[in-house]
C-alpha cells in the first residue's frame, strides 16, 4: 500500500506539482500527461532523487525517508533516458545492479537470466552496451527496474523508442509480472496503458484533473466523438472550428475523427471514445 | 509521382536495402520496420542527403525524370527530416527557419512568409527567439519537422517525425502532415502504430532491407503484432 | 563492487589514452633528464665498463677485508701526499733557480729519497682507482662531519644570540635550534657504510614526473562521479541499497588505487631509464645520507625508507588532491568546468612552484602541491613550523595538512553525492533572451557566405577565440625581451660600421692589417715581458701593452667571424656572386624563428569545426539536400577558411615584424641574399629585402594551407577531435623527431613550410626534396579538396 499525500514542489515560481495526493494498491497505474505536467517530477520525487517542498510519501504506514535504505531494496526504477555503462555487456549491467541492490548472487542470477529472455536480450546478454540500439538499451533499462522483485516498480516511458512487436511484448510483460506489485508507468502514449491499467491518473499542469479506471474515463466523452467524411478544401476550416484529432486520406475524401459535444457536420456518425480520446480532450487545447 | 527501382545498398558486407522497388503517388505513406530494417537508409537515399547516397545501385525518378541526371532541380522539390538532429543551438528558431529558406534557393520576403505560417501551424510563435540550444527535444523535433516543409515540397521525407513529441503535440504534427499529405508524397519512417493508424494510407514494411508488405494500413498493424 | 568501478574506468577510452599518453611523456622525461642528472648533482661522469670493473672490484676488497684494505689505501694516500710535497718543493727550488739564472734541475728524490718505481705504481694506481674509494671515505669521514659540525656550532651560535637578546628558552626559535643540535649530532654518529654509493642520488633529482602525474589525476577524476550523470546511469544506481555510502566509498578506494598505480608505475618506469643510463643502484639498507645531495637529511632512514617516504607522500597527495577536485566537481555539476577548474587549480600551483614566489622558509610551500610532490622540501634540510611556540617537522606537517584535506573533502564529496537534490535539472520552456543578438546583422544574413560567418564566428563565437589568440600574440610578442645585446655582439658591430657594403680592395686591406695587429700584439707578449725585466721599458708602457692585449684578445674571437665573412664573400666571388659585407645578428634571428605555434593551433582548431557542426548536429543530412547546401556551401566554407586563417597570419607576421625590428638592428636590406653565410646556399638572383618576402609570404601560405588541409580532412573524419589529431600527427610528428634527434625527418616536416627559411632552405640544398615535397604538399592540398568535395557535393 503506497500512499502519497499532498506532494508538492517548485522550481523557483513555477508549481511543477500541486499537493499530488493519491493512494496505490498492487496492479498498473498509468499517469498520463503532457510534457511538463509534472510527471517526471513526481516519478523523481518518489525515487528520491529530489526532494519535495512539502507532502509525504508512505509505504505501508512509514514515511519513505524514516526507511532508508530497506524502501530502496524495495524499489525498482526505469528513469526517462537511461543511461548505462557502454563498456559494460548486458550481463555485466544486471550482475551489477544485482551487486548494489544487494541481492543474494545465485538468485539474481536465474533472475537475471528470466529477465534477459522476457526483454529478449538474452542472445546479446555478452555483447557491449555501447553497440546496442536505443530499443536495446531501454529493454535493458526495463530488466535492471524489474530485478530483485521490487514491490514498487517506477517507469518513465518505458516504451519510447521500440517497434511495435516489442512495444507489445513489453506491455505484456509488464502486465504480467504486476500481480502483487505497484506499478506506476507514465506515459503520454495511452496506447500502451489503456488495455492493462487499472487505473488512469491525468495530470494537468501539476494537479490530477482527473482519475479512474479507462473505461469510467472513456464513458464521460461517449457521444462526443465524431467521424465525418470532408474534401480536401474544407479540411482547414473544419480545423479552425473543431478539434481535429485525426486526418486521413479515403476513397471518398478526407476522413476527420472529431471532438465535438456537438455535431460536427449533417453526415457526421459517432465513434466509440477510446482513452486516447479523452486525453485529447483533457489535453488538446492546442487542435 | 515519386518512383524506387531496385534499390539496393550495403556498407561493406552488411546489406541494408535489399532491391527495394515501389511507386508512391500523393498521400502519407508509413514506412513501417523494426530498428535496422533499413528505413533510415531508404529515406536518406531518396533525400539523396549524406553518403548513404553514394554508391547505392538502381534508380529513383521523379515524375519520369532520374534524379541523378536532375540533382538540383530534385533538391527543389525536396524536404528531408532526418533523425535526432540538435541543429544549431546557437540559432533562433526563426532565424534558422530563415536560414533553411535561403539556402533552398527562397527569396526573403517569400521565406519570411513562409516561415511565419509554419511557425503559427506547428505552435511556434511563442518560441521564435528563442535559442534553438535552450528548447525541449518535442520543440526542437517540431523545428527540425517545420524546415522540411520549407518550399511547399513535392517529396517530404520524414524520419520519426513524432517522437519525443506528447500526444497533443503528436496529434497537430499528424494533421499538419497530412494536409501537406494531401498535395505532396509523404514518406513518414515511423513505428508508432497510433501514427500508422492515424493519417497514412499505405504502410510500406522493410524487414532486413527487403520490401516485405506494402498495402492497407490496417493489415500492416496485424501482421507487425 | 571494486571491480565494476575499475571495470567503468576501464571503458572510458579517454582516460585510458590519457594514462598511456602521460606514462610515454613521463618515460621520454626520464630518457632526456637521466644524462643530465649527474651533472645538476655535480658527479663526474660515469665510467666507462674497464675502469669501473676494477673499481667494482677494489670495492668488493674492502667488503671482503676492510682493516688490510683501509692499511694499503692510508698507505698510498700517505705516499701521494708526499710525493705532492717533495714536488711542490722541487718546483719551488726549480723556479728560484730560473729567475736566477742558474740551472733548475730539482728533482722529487732530492726531497724524498725513498721515491721509487714502485711507490710510484703505487701512487698511480691510487689516482687511477683508489680515488674512487677516497671520495666515498673523505666525505663520510671528514667533509661530513664537518658539516655537521658546522651545522651545529652555527645553531649553538644563533642560542646564544638568543638569550643575548633576553628571548626565552621556550620560544620557537631557540627550540628550533635546540632540535637542529639534536638531530644532527645524531647523524653525526650514523653508521653509514662506504659503498660504490650510485644510482640513487640522481634519480631521486627527477622530479619531472609529477607534473605527468598531476594532469593525469585532472584528466582522470572529474569522469569518476560525473561520468555516471551524464550517461544518466545516475538515477538508476542512486535508487538501489548500496547506491550511496557504499558506492561513493569504493569509488575512494578506486581514486587510492589509481593514484598508487600511476605513482607506482611512473616511478619504476623512471628508476628503470635512469638505472640504465647511470649504470645501476647501490644498496637500499645503507643511510641516505651517503649521497652528497642527501647530507643534510634530517631523518635517520636508509635509502629504501627514503624511497618508500617519498612515493607515500606523492600517494598521500594525489589522493588528497583527487579527493578535493571531486567535490569540486560535484559543485560545478559539469564537466568541462571541473577539468578547467582542475587545470587553473594546477596551473596556479605550477606558476607559485616555477616562480619561486614563496621562499625557501615560508610553510605555506607546504600546501603547493608540485612543492609537495617534489619530497625535497621536506628533506633536503630539517625545516620546521611554529606551531604555539613548538616546532612541527614539515613531514608530520604534510600528513596533517593533506590528510585533513582528504577528510574534509571527502565528506564534502558524500555529503554532496548522497543528499537528495532539491533542484532537478528539468528543462523549462521559458523564452530566453539571447546575449549576442542574432539580428544584429541583418544585412549578412542573405547570402550563403554571410550565413556562414554569422553561424562560425557569431553564433558559433569563433570571434571570440580570434580575438583571445590575438591577446595572446600580443601579450606574448610585449614580454619577449632583447636577447642581451653581448659585449661580442657590440664589437662585431663595430667592425661591420666600418666594413658594411661592397667588398673593396682597401676594406680587404683593413682586415689583413687588423689581423696582423692582432697576431702581432698576441705574440709579443713574452718578449714585452722580458723588455719589461731587463728594464727597457717602463711600468706605463708594459701596462699599456698589456691592455692592448687584453684588447686584442677580446676581440679575437669576433675578427676570426669576420675573416670567415671575408672568406665567405671571396668564394662568393668565384662562384660568380658579388656579395657584400652585412650585419648579420638581425637577419639570423629573424630567419631562424621557428613557426608560431598558436597561429598553428588556431589554424587545427578553426579549420576543423567548419564541417564537423554540420555532421555533428546533423545538418549536414539537412543541408545537403537543400539548393545551396552542396557546391556553393562548399566553396564559402574553404574561403571562409582561408580568409580567416590569411588575415590571421597576417597580422602575426606584421607583429612579428615589428617586434623584430625593435629588438634588432636590420641594414643592408638591398645586398645579395648570398652575403648572408645561412644563406649562401640560395640560388637566386635576389635581395635580401626580397628574400625577406618570400620568406613571409611562405610562413602565411604555409598557414592557409594548413587550414585547407584541416578542412578537407575534416569533411572525411566528420568529427573534430580525430581530424584534429589526423592533420597534427602528420604535419607535427616529423618536427618531433627532430627535436628528439632524427634530423632526417626534415623533409617530410609541414612545419618546415610554416618557419619559411627551413623550406627554403631545404630546397637549395636539395632540388630533389623541394620537387618532391612541393608537390606533395600541393599535389596533396587538392587532392584532399577533390576528395572532400566528392564526399560532400557529389551524389
Amino acid at each position: 500500500m503506497f500512499t502519497i499525500k499532498s506532494l508538492s514542489k517548485s522550481y523557483g515560481s513555477n508549481l511543477a506539482l500541486n499537493k499530488f495526493t493519491y493512494h496505490f494498491d498492487h496492479g498498473i497505474y498509468a499517469l498520463l500527461g503532457p510534457n511538463g505536467s509534472g510527471k517526471s517530477t513526481l516519478m523523481n520525487m518518489v525515487t528520491q532523487n529530489l526532494k519535495p517542498d512539502e507532502g509525504e510519501i508512505l509505504l505501508d504506514g512509514t514515511l519513505i525517508g524514516k526507511l532508508g535504505h530497506t524502501y530502496r531494496e524495495k524499489l525498482g526504477f526505469m528513469p526517462q533516458y537511461p543511461g548505462m555503462y557502454p563498456s559494460f555487456s548486458a550481463l555485466d549491467f544486471l550482475r551489477y545492479m544485482a551487486t548494489l541492490k544487494g541481492l543474494n548472487k545465485k538468485k539474481a542470477e536465474e533472475q537475471i537470466d528470466e529477465l534477459l529472455h522476457a526483454v529478449e536480450l538474452h542472445d546479446v546478454r555478452t555483447h557491449r552496451i555501447g553497440s546496442f540500439s536505443g530499443g536495446m538499451k531501454q529493454r535493458l533499462a526495463l530488466a535492471q527496474a524489474l530485478l530483485g522483485d521490487p514491490e514498487i516498480v517506477i517507469l518513465d516511458e518505458p516504451t519510447a523508442g521500440l517497434d511495435p512487436k516489442q512495444r507489445i511484448a513489453i506491455r505484456n510483460y509488464i502486465a504480467s509480472v504486476a500481480l502483487n506489485k505497484t506499478v506506476i508507468i507514465a506515459t503520454h502514449v495511452v496506447s500502451d496503458v489503456e488495455f492493462i491499467a487499472r487505473e488512469a491518473i491525468m495530470l494537468k499542469k501539476g494537479v490530477i484533473s482527473d482519475s479512474g479506471s479507462p473505461y469510467e474515463l472513456t464513458q464521460k466523452i461517449d457521444g462526443q466523438v465524431w467521424q465525418t467524411v470532408v474534401k480536401p478544401e474544407e479540411v482547414q476550416a473544419m480545423q479552425d472550428k473543431f478539434r481535429v484529432v485525426n486526418i486521413q486520406n479515403g476513397e471518398q475524401g478526407v476522413i476527420l475523427r472529431i471532438l465535438s459535444d456537438v455535431k460536427p457536420t449533417e453526415d457526421s456518425i459517432p465513434v466509440v471514445p477510446s482513452l486516447e480520446d479523452y486525453y485529447l480532450h483533457v489535453f488538446g487545447d492546442i487542435l | 509521382m515519386l518512383r524506387v527501382e531496385h534499390l539496393t545498398k550495403s556498407y561493406g558486407r552488411r546489406v541494408v536495402l535489399d532491391d527495394f522497388s515501389y511507386t508512391f503517388n500523393d498521400g502519407v505513406y508509413a514506412l513501417v520496420g523494426e530498428n535496422g530494417s533499413g528505413k533510415t537508409t531508404l529515406l536518406s537515399i531518396i533525400a539523396q542527403s549524406e553518403n548513404a547516397a553514394r554508391r547505392s545501385k538502381g534508380r529513383i525518378l521523379l515524375d519520369g525524370i532520374e534524379i541523378k541526371k536532375e540533382v538540383s532541380e530534385y533538391q527543389n522539390r525536396v524536404g528531408y527530416m532526418p533523425q535526432r538532429t540538435t541543429l544549431y543551438p546557437g540559432y533562433g528558431v526563426e532565424d534558422f527557419l530563415m536560414y533553411v529558406a535561403i539556402m533552398k534557393g527562397l527569396g526573403q520576403d517569400h521565406a519570411a512568409k513562409e516561415v511565419n505560417e509554419l511557425l503559427e501551424e506547428l505552435h511556434l510563435i511563442d518560441v521564435r527567439d528563442a535559442p534553438i540550444g535552450s528548447l525541449s527535444g518535442g520543440t526542437v523535433q517540431r523545428i527540425s519537422l517545420a524546415q522540411a516543409l520549407i518550399g511547399f515540397p513535392d517529396v517530404i521525407l520524414l524520419d520519426e517525425p513524432t517522437v519525443g513529441l506528447d500526444l497533443a503535440e503528436r496529434i497537430a504534427a499528424l494533421n499538419l502532415i497530412a494536409k501537406r499529405g494531401l498535395h505532396s508524397t509523404v514518406i513518414m519512417a515511423t513505428h508508432l502504430s497510433s501514427d500508422i493508424a492515424h493519417i497514412a494510407k499505405e504502410a510500406v514494411m522493410l524487414e532486413r532491407g527487403k520490401l516485405v508488405y506494402a498495402g492497407s494500413t490496417e493489415n500492416a498493424m496485424s501482421l507487425l503484432a | 563492487m571494486l571491480k565494476y568501478e575499475i571495470k567503468k574506468i576501464l571503458g572510458n577510452k579517454f582516460v585510458l589514452i590519457f594514462f598511456a599518453f602521460m606514462f610515454l611523456v613521463n618515460a621520454l622525461l626520464s630518457y632526456y633528464a637521466a644524462p643530465q642528472a649527474r651533472g645538476e648533482l655535480n658527479l663526474p661522469s660515469q665510467l666507462d665498463a674497464e675502469t669501473q670493473a676494477r673499481v667494482d672490484a677494489m670495492f668488493e676488497r674492502y667488503e671482503a677485508n676492510p682493516e688490510a684494505f683501509m692499511a694499503d689505501f692510508t698507505e698510498r694516500r700517505t705516499y701521494k701526499e708526499k710525493r705532492l710535497d717533495a714536488m711542490g718543493k722541487a718546483n719551488d727550488k726549480n723556479m728560484e733557480a730560473e729567475m736566477m739564472g742558474e740551472e733548475a734541475n730539482y728533482t722529487i728524490q732530492d726531497f724524498w729519497p725513498e721515491y721509487n718505481d714502485e711507490i710510484r705504481a703505487k701512487i698511480d694506481e691510487y689516482n687511477e682507482i683508489y680515488k674512487y674509494f677516497n671520495r666515498v671515505y673523505s666525505y663520510l669521514y671528514e667533509d661530513l662531519p664537518a658539516i655537521y659540525d658546522g651545522v651545529i656550532s652555527n645553531a649553538e651560535l644563533f642560542q646564544q644570540e638568543y638569550i643575548a637578546y633576553g628571548m626565552s628558552a621556550d620560544s620557537y626559535e631557540y627550540r628550533y635550534q635546540s632540535d637542529v643540535i639534536d638531530i644532527y649530532s645524531v647523524n653525526k654518529n650514523l653508521p653509514i657504510r662506504i659503498e660504490d654509493r650510485n644510482g640513487w642520488d640522481t634519480y631521486f633529482t627527477y622530479t619531472s614526473g609529477n607534473i605527468c602525474l598531476i594532469l593525469f589525476l585532472l584528466a582522470l577524476v572529474p569522469g569518476l562521479l560525473l561520468d555516471e550523470k551524464k550517461n544518466g546511469t545516475f538515477p538508476i544506481i542512486r535508487a538501489t541499497r548500496k547506491g550511496r555510502i557504499a558506492l561513493i566509498s569504493t569509488k575512494y578506494l578506486t581514486l587510492l588505487l589509481l593514484s598508487a598505480f600511476a605513482v607506482l608505475t611512473f616511478s619504476a618506469t623512471t628508476w628503470i631509464i635512469f638505472g640504465i643510463e647511470n649504470g645501476g643502484y647501490s644498496s637500499l639498507s645503507n643511510f641516505v645520507q651517503i649521497f652528497e645531495a642527501n647530507a643534510y637529511c634530517p631523518y635517520i632512514v636508509t635509502v629504501g625508507e627514503y624511497l618508500g617516504l617519498t612515493l607515500l607522500i606523492k600517494i598521500l597527495t594525489l589522493f588528497a588532491m583527487g579527493s578535493l577536485l571531486l567535490t569540486v566537481s560535484l559543485l560545478l555539476k559539469n564537466h568541462a568546468l571541473s577539468y578547467l577548474s582542475g587545470l587553473v587549480f594546477g596551473g596556479a600551483n605550477f606558476v607559485i612552484y616555477f616562480t619561486g614566489f614563496l621562499d625557501q622558509n615560508n610553510p605555506l610551500r607546504l600546501l603547493n602541491i608540485f612543492t609537495v610532490m617534489d619530497t625535497e622540501v621536506c628533506f633536503s634540510r630539517y625545516y620546521a613550523i611554529n606551531v604555539f611556540g613548538r616546532c612541527l617537522q614539515y613531514l608530520p606537517a604534510i600528513f596533517i595538512f593533506f590528510g585533513l584535506i582528504l577528510v574534509g573533502s571527502a565528506v564534502c564529496t558524500a555529503v554532496l553525492y548522497c543528499r537528495t537534490p532539491g533542484v532537478h535539472k528539468i528543462r523549462l520552456n521559458k523564452k530566453i533572451k539571447l546575449s549576442i543578438p542574432n539580428r544584429a546583422f541583418p544585412s549578412l544574413s542573405r547570402s550563403v557566405g554571410g550565413y556562414e560567418v554569422h553561424k562560425h564566428m557569431i553564433a558559433g563565437k569563433w570571434i571570440l577565440l580570434l580575438v583571445a589568440v590575438l591577446l595572446i600574440k600580443g601579450y606574448t610578442v610585449q614580454t619577449t625581451d632583447a636577447v642581451a645585446y653581448s659585449f661580442s655582439d657590440a664589437v662585431y658591430m663595430d667592425y661591420m660600421e666600418l666594413l658594411e657594403g661592397e667588398v673593396t680592395d682597401e676594406k680587404l686591406a683593413y682586415i689583413e692589417d687588423e689581423r696582423a695587429n692582432i697576431d702581432y700584439l698576441m705574440s709579443a707578449e713574452a718578449e714585452m715581458k722580458e723588455k719589461y725585466q731587463k728594464k727597457e721599458i717602463t711600468f706605463a708602457e708594459y701596462m699599456e701593452f698589456q691592455d692592448d692585449l687584453e684588447t686584442a684578445k677580446a676581440k679575437e674571437p669576433v675578427f676570426a667571424t669576420v675573416e670567415a665573412q671575408r672568406d665567405h664573400l671571396l668564394a662568393l666571388r668565384e662562384r660568380g656572386i658579388e656579395g657584400d659585407f652585412v650585419y648579420v645578428t638581425g637577419w639570423n634571428h629573424m630567419f631562424t624563428r621557428s613557426f608560431d605555434y598558436i597561429l598553428y593551433a588556431f589554424a587545427l582548431v578553426f579549420g576543423a569545426v567548419l564541417f564537423t557542426t554540420e555532421y555533428g548536429s546533423g545538418m549536414a543530412g539537412i543541408l545537403r539536400t537543400t539548393k545551396h547546401g552542396r557546391g556553393r556551401l562548399f566553396a564559402t566554407k574553404y574561403v571562409l577558411a582561408i580568409a580567416v586563417c590569411g588575415v590571421l597570419a597576417i597580422i602575426f607576421g606584421f607583429v612579428d615584424h615589428m617586434k623584430m625590428t625593435e629588438l634588432y638592428t636590420f641594414t643592408s636590406g638591398l645586398s645579395p641574399v648570398q652575403s648572408l653565410p645561412m644563406l649562401s646556399e640560395i640560388k637566386w638572383d635576389i635581395t635580401i629585402n626580397q628574400y625577406l618576402m618570400i620568406f613571409e609570404t611562405l610562413r602565411v601560405l604555409g598557414v592557409i594551407l594548413l587550414g585547407v588541409i584541416t578542412v578537407s580532412v575534416s569533411i572525411l573524419g566528420k568529427k573534430p577531435v580525430n581530424t584534429m589529431a589526423v592533420v597534427a600527427l602528420t604535419t607535427v610528428i616529423p618536427y618531433v623527431f627532430r627535436r628528439f634527434g632524427l634530423g632526417f625527418a626534415c623533409y617530410v616536416d609541414f612545419t618546415t613550410l610554416l618557419s619559411g627559411n627551413e623550406y627554403l632552405m631545404l630546397a637549395h640544398g636539395s632540388v630533389l626534396y623541394f620537387v618532391l615535397f612541393t608537390l606533395a604538399v600541393i599535389g596533396g592540398c587538392v587532392g584532399l579538396i577533390l576528395w572532400g568535395r566528392r564526399k560532400w557535393v557529389k551524389v
